[in-house]
Protein backbone atom coordinates (compact mmCIF):
# COMPACT_ATOMS: atom_id res chain seq x y z
CA UNK A 1 0.00 0.00 0.00
CA UNK A 2 1.04 3.36 -1.31
CA UNK A 3 0.06 6.80 0.12
CA UNK A 4 -1.20 8.87 -2.76
CA UNK A 5 -0.84 12.98 -2.57
CA UNK A 6 -2.82 15.03 -4.67
CA UNK A 7 -1.14 14.79 -8.04
CA UNK A 8 -1.37 11.33 -7.40
CA UNK A 9 -5.12 11.22 -7.28
CA UNK A 10 -4.98 14.14 -10.00
CA UNK A 11 -3.13 11.19 -12.57
CA UNK A 12 -5.80 8.63 -11.45
CA UNK A 13 -8.94 10.49 -12.63
CA UNK A 14 -7.29 11.32 -15.86
CA UNK A 15 -6.24 7.90 -17.09
CA UNK A 16 -9.35 6.68 -15.78
CA UNK A 17 -10.99 8.71 -17.95
CA UNK A 18 -8.25 8.07 -21.15
CA UNK A 19 -5.99 5.19 -20.30
CA UNK A 20 -3.55 6.29 -23.39
CA UNK A 21 -2.50 9.42 -22.11
CA UNK A 22 1.69 9.12 -21.69
CA UNK A 23 3.94 10.55 -19.20
CA UNK A 24 4.36 13.52 -21.74
CA UNK A 25 0.92 14.48 -22.03
CA UNK A 26 0.18 13.97 -18.29
CA UNK A 27 3.39 16.16 -17.47
CA UNK A 28 1.64 18.70 -19.80
CA UNK A 29 -1.32 18.89 -18.11
CA UNK A 30 -0.15 19.15 -14.45
CA UNK A 31 2.72 20.88 -15.25
CA UNK A 32 5.73 18.57 -14.82
CA UNK A 33 8.70 17.16 -16.72
CA UNK A 34 8.35 14.00 -18.53
CA UNK A 35 10.46 11.50 -16.54
CA UNK A 36 9.22 13.19 -13.18
CA UNK A 37 5.66 12.12 -14.36
CA UNK A 38 6.72 8.95 -15.93
CA UNK A 39 7.97 8.01 -12.24
CA UNK A 40 4.67 9.01 -10.96
CA UNK A 41 2.94 6.25 -13.32
CA UNK A 42 5.64 3.60 -12.57
CA UNK A 43 5.33 4.16 -8.82
CA UNK A 44 1.43 3.80 -9.00
CA UNK A 45 1.56 0.88 -11.41
CA UNK A 46 4.07 -1.09 -9.43
CA UNK A 47 1.79 -0.56 -6.51
CA UNK A 48 -1.04 -2.62 -8.77
CA UNK A 49 -3.42 0.76 -9.03
CA UNK A 50 -4.00 0.14 -12.92
CA UNK A 51 -5.82 -3.28 -13.02
CA UNK A 52 -6.84 -3.25 -16.16
CA UNK A 53 -7.75 -0.59 -19.16
CA UNK A 54 -11.05 -0.71 -20.49
CA UNK A 55 -12.67 -0.35 -24.15
CA UNK A 56 -15.05 2.51 -24.65
CA UNK A 57 -17.48 1.14 -27.20
CA UNK A 58 -20.10 3.25 -28.12
CA UNK A 59 -22.73 1.98 -31.73
CA UNK A 60 -24.99 5.10 -31.30
CA UNK A 61 -23.22 6.19 -34.84
CA UNK A 62 -23.44 2.68 -36.14
CA UNK A 63 -27.12 2.02 -34.78
CA UNK A 64 -28.03 -1.85 -33.92
CA UNK A 65 -26.10 -3.89 -36.00
CA UNK A 66 -22.77 -2.75 -33.86
CA UNK A 67 -21.66 -2.92 -30.89
CA UNK A 68 -24.06 -2.65 -27.57
CA UNK A 69 -23.71 0.81 -26.18
CA UNK A 70 -20.95 0.93 -23.38
CA UNK A 71 -20.82 3.58 -20.78
CA UNK A 72 -18.54 3.10 -17.58
CA UNK A 73 -20.29 -0.28 -16.21
CA UNK A 74 -22.81 -2.85 -17.10
CA UNK A 75 -25.77 -2.06 -14.62
CA UNK A 76 -25.34 1.73 -14.41
CA UNK A 77 -27.56 4.13 -15.42
CA UNK A 78 -25.24 5.38 -17.68
CA UNK A 79 -25.01 2.29 -19.77
CA UNK A 80 -29.01 1.87 -19.48
CA UNK A 81 -29.53 5.09 -21.19
CA UNK A 82 -27.20 4.47 -23.60
CA UNK A 83 -28.49 1.15 -24.64
CA UNK A 84 -31.64 2.71 -24.74
CA UNK A 85 -30.60 5.12 -26.97
CA UNK A 86 -28.84 2.74 -29.65
CA UNK A 87 -32.19 1.44 -29.98
CA UNK A 88 -33.46 1.56 -33.80
CA UNK B 1 -21.76 -0.36 -39.83
CA UNK B 2 -19.30 -2.78 -38.38
CA UNK B 3 -18.65 -6.20 -39.80
CA UNK B 4 -17.05 -9.57 -38.98
CA UNK B 5 -13.48 -8.22 -39.32
CA UNK B 6 -14.07 -4.78 -36.96
CA UNK B 7 -15.87 -7.30 -34.49
CA UNK B 8 -13.06 -9.40 -34.59
CA UNK B 9 -10.40 -6.30 -33.98
CA UNK B 10 -12.60 -5.49 -31.15
CA UNK B 11 -12.86 -9.25 -29.24
CA UNK B 12 -8.98 -9.34 -29.20
CA UNK B 13 -8.51 -5.40 -28.44
CA UNK B 14 -11.13 -5.98 -25.61
CA UNK B 15 -9.07 -8.74 -24.53
CA UNK B 16 -5.56 -7.34 -24.73
CA UNK B 17 -6.62 -2.68 -24.67
CA UNK B 18 -2.61 -2.36 -24.31
CA UNK B 19 -1.39 -4.81 -27.32
CA UNK B 20 0.86 -2.27 -30.11
CA UNK B 21 -0.94 -2.63 -33.52
CA UNK B 22 1.46 -4.44 -34.80
CA UNK B 23 0.80 -7.48 -32.38
CA UNK B 24 -2.84 -7.06 -32.70
CA UNK B 25 -2.55 -7.45 -36.76
CA UNK B 26 -1.19 -10.66 -35.60
CA UNK B 27 -3.83 -12.20 -33.47
CA UNK B 28 -6.81 -10.84 -35.77
CA UNK B 29 -5.22 -11.91 -38.86
CA UNK B 30 -4.83 -9.00 -40.58
CA UNK B 31 -2.19 -6.82 -42.18
CA UNK B 32 -1.46 -4.12 -40.27
CA UNK B 33 -1.97 -1.54 -42.49
CA UNK B 34 -5.64 -2.74 -42.74
CA UNK B 35 -5.89 -2.87 -39.02
CA UNK B 36 -4.54 0.30 -38.70
CA UNK B 37 -7.06 1.40 -41.21
CA UNK B 38 -10.39 -0.37 -39.39
CA UNK B 39 -9.19 1.26 -36.70
CA UNK B 40 -9.21 4.39 -37.13
CA UNK B 41 -12.23 4.15 -39.38
CA UNK B 42 -14.19 3.27 -35.95
CA UNK B 43 -12.65 5.72 -34.30
CA UNK B 44 -13.90 8.60 -36.80
CA UNK B 45 -17.30 7.10 -36.90
CA UNK B 46 -17.44 7.42 -32.82
CA UNK B 47 -18.01 3.43 -32.42
CA UNK B 48 -14.10 3.13 -30.57
CA UNK B 49 -13.94 5.77 -28.70
CA UNK B 50 -10.95 5.57 -26.41
CA UNK B 51 -9.44 3.35 -23.27
CA UNK B 52 -9.76 3.88 -19.32
CA UNK B 53 -7.70 2.90 -16.94
CA UNK B 54 -9.60 0.67 -14.31
CA UNK B 55 -8.09 1.51 -10.87
CA UNK B 56 -7.62 -0.92 -8.52
CA UNK B 57 -8.84 0.52 -5.24
CA UNK B 58 -7.65 -1.54 -2.78
CA UNK B 59 -4.24 -1.98 -3.90
CA UNK B 60 -4.17 1.92 -3.17
CA UNK B 61 -5.29 0.57 0.49
CA UNK B 62 -9.05 1.34 0.07
CA UNK B 63 -10.10 -1.90 1.94
CA UNK B 64 -13.46 -0.87 3.14
CA UNK B 65 -16.17 -0.98 0.63
CA UNK B 66 -19.92 -0.14 1.71
CA UNK B 67 -23.15 -0.40 -1.18
CA UNK B 68 -25.35 2.26 0.01
CA UNK B 69 -28.96 1.54 -0.77
CA UNK B 70 -30.93 4.78 -0.66
CA UNK B 71 -34.02 5.40 -0.66
CA UNK B 72 -35.16 9.18 -1.22
CA UNK B 73 -37.69 11.45 -0.11
CA UNK B 74 -39.55 12.45 -3.36
CA UNK B 75 -42.40 14.68 -1.73
CA UNK B 76 -39.17 17.08 -2.77
CA UNK B 77 -39.56 17.36 -6.25
CA UNK B 78 -35.89 18.17 -6.85
CA UNK B 79 -34.66 14.77 -4.60
CA UNK B 80 -32.84 13.22 -7.18
CA UNK B 81 -31.42 16.16 -8.42
CA UNK B 82 -30.26 17.35 -5.45
CA UNK B 83 -29.03 14.48 -4.09
CA UNK B 84 -26.55 12.99 -7.31
CA UNK B 85 -25.64 16.83 -7.31
CA UNK B 86 -24.13 16.40 -3.48
CA UNK B 87 -23.28 12.42 -3.93
CA UNK B 88 -21.06 13.52 -7.17
CA UNK B 89 -18.89 15.78 -4.99
CA UNK B 90 -18.33 13.30 -2.50
CA UNK B 91 -14.84 12.32 -3.38
CA UNK B 92 -15.08 8.59 -1.57
CA UNK B 93 -18.34 8.10 -3.82
CA UNK B 94 -17.05 5.86 -6.51
CA UNK B 95 -19.72 4.95 -8.43
CA UNK B 96 -23.65 6.31 -8.59
CA UNK B 97 -26.77 4.17 -9.93
CA UNK B 98 -30.05 4.82 -9.86
CA UNK B 99 -32.88 2.49 -9.91
CA UNK B 100 -36.80 2.23 -10.60
CA UNK B 101 -38.18 0.65 -7.76
CA UNK B 102 -37.99 0.55 -3.78
CA UNK B 103 -34.08 1.91 -3.61
CA UNK B 104 -33.90 4.85 -5.51
CA UNK B 105 -29.89 5.27 -5.85
CA UNK B 106 -27.24 3.59 -4.99
CA UNK B 107 -23.72 4.48 -4.21
CA UNK B 108 -20.52 2.85 -3.58
CA UNK B 109 -18.12 4.20 -1.39
CA UNK B 110 -14.71 2.83 -0.50
CA UNK B 111 -12.50 3.76 2.40
CA UNK B 112 -9.13 2.81 4.09
CA UNK B 113 -11.02 0.83 7.33
CA UNK B 114 -13.87 0.84 9.11
CA UNK B 115 -12.81 3.97 11.74
CA UNK B 116 -12.39 6.12 8.50
CA UNK B 117 -15.81 4.61 6.51
CA UNK B 118 -17.35 5.94 9.57
CA UNK B 119 -16.14 9.24 9.40
CA UNK B 120 -17.23 9.35 5.48
CA UNK B 121 -20.61 7.68 6.71
CA UNK B 122 -21.40 10.54 9.44
CA UNK B 123 -19.28 13.58 7.63
CA UNK B 124 -20.16 13.01 4.09
CA UNK B 125 -23.14 10.64 3.48
CA UNK B 126 -25.75 11.74 6.07
CA UNK B 127 -25.80 15.11 4.90
CA UNK B 128 -26.53 14.20 1.78
CA UNK B 129 -29.78 15.92 0.84
CA UNK B 130 -33.63 14.76 0.84
CA UNK B 131 -32.52 10.60 2.19
CA UNK B 132 -35.19 9.19 3.67
CA UNK B 133 -33.75 5.81 4.36
CA UNK B 134 -30.46 4.11 3.98
CA UNK B 135 -29.55 0.42 4.10
CA UNK B 136 -25.63 -0.39 3.97
CA UNK B 137 -24.26 -3.81 2.57
CA UNK B 138 -20.47 -3.93 3.17
CA UNK B 139 -19.00 -5.99 -0.13
CA UNK B 140 -17.00 -8.74 0.56
CA UNK B 141 -16.27 -10.27 -2.54
CA UNK B 142 -16.72 -9.08 -6.48
CA UNK B 143 -17.37 -12.58 -8.26
CA UNK B 144 -17.46 -11.29 -11.65
CA UNK B 145 -17.43 -8.43 -13.20
CA UNK B 146 -17.00 -8.50 -16.70
CA UNK B 147 -15.43 -5.26 -18.81
CA UNK B 148 -15.90 -6.98 -21.83
CA UNK B 149 -18.89 -6.12 -24.41
CA UNK B 150 -20.48 -9.93 -25.78
CA UNK B 151 -18.98 -9.13 -29.49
Amino acid sequence: MIELDAIDRKILRALAEDATLGAGALGRRFDMSQPAMWRRVKRLQDAGAFRARRLVLDNRGDRWQGAFAWARRPGCAGWWRSFCWSLP
Amino acid sequence: MLDDVDRRILRQMQAAPELPNAELAVRCDLTSATCYRRIEKMQASGVLKGQQAVIDWQALGYAVEVSLRITLDKTQTRAFDDFIEAAREVRHVIEIQTFLGRVDVRLSVISRDMGHYQQIYREQILGLPHIADIEALMHVARIKQSEGLPL
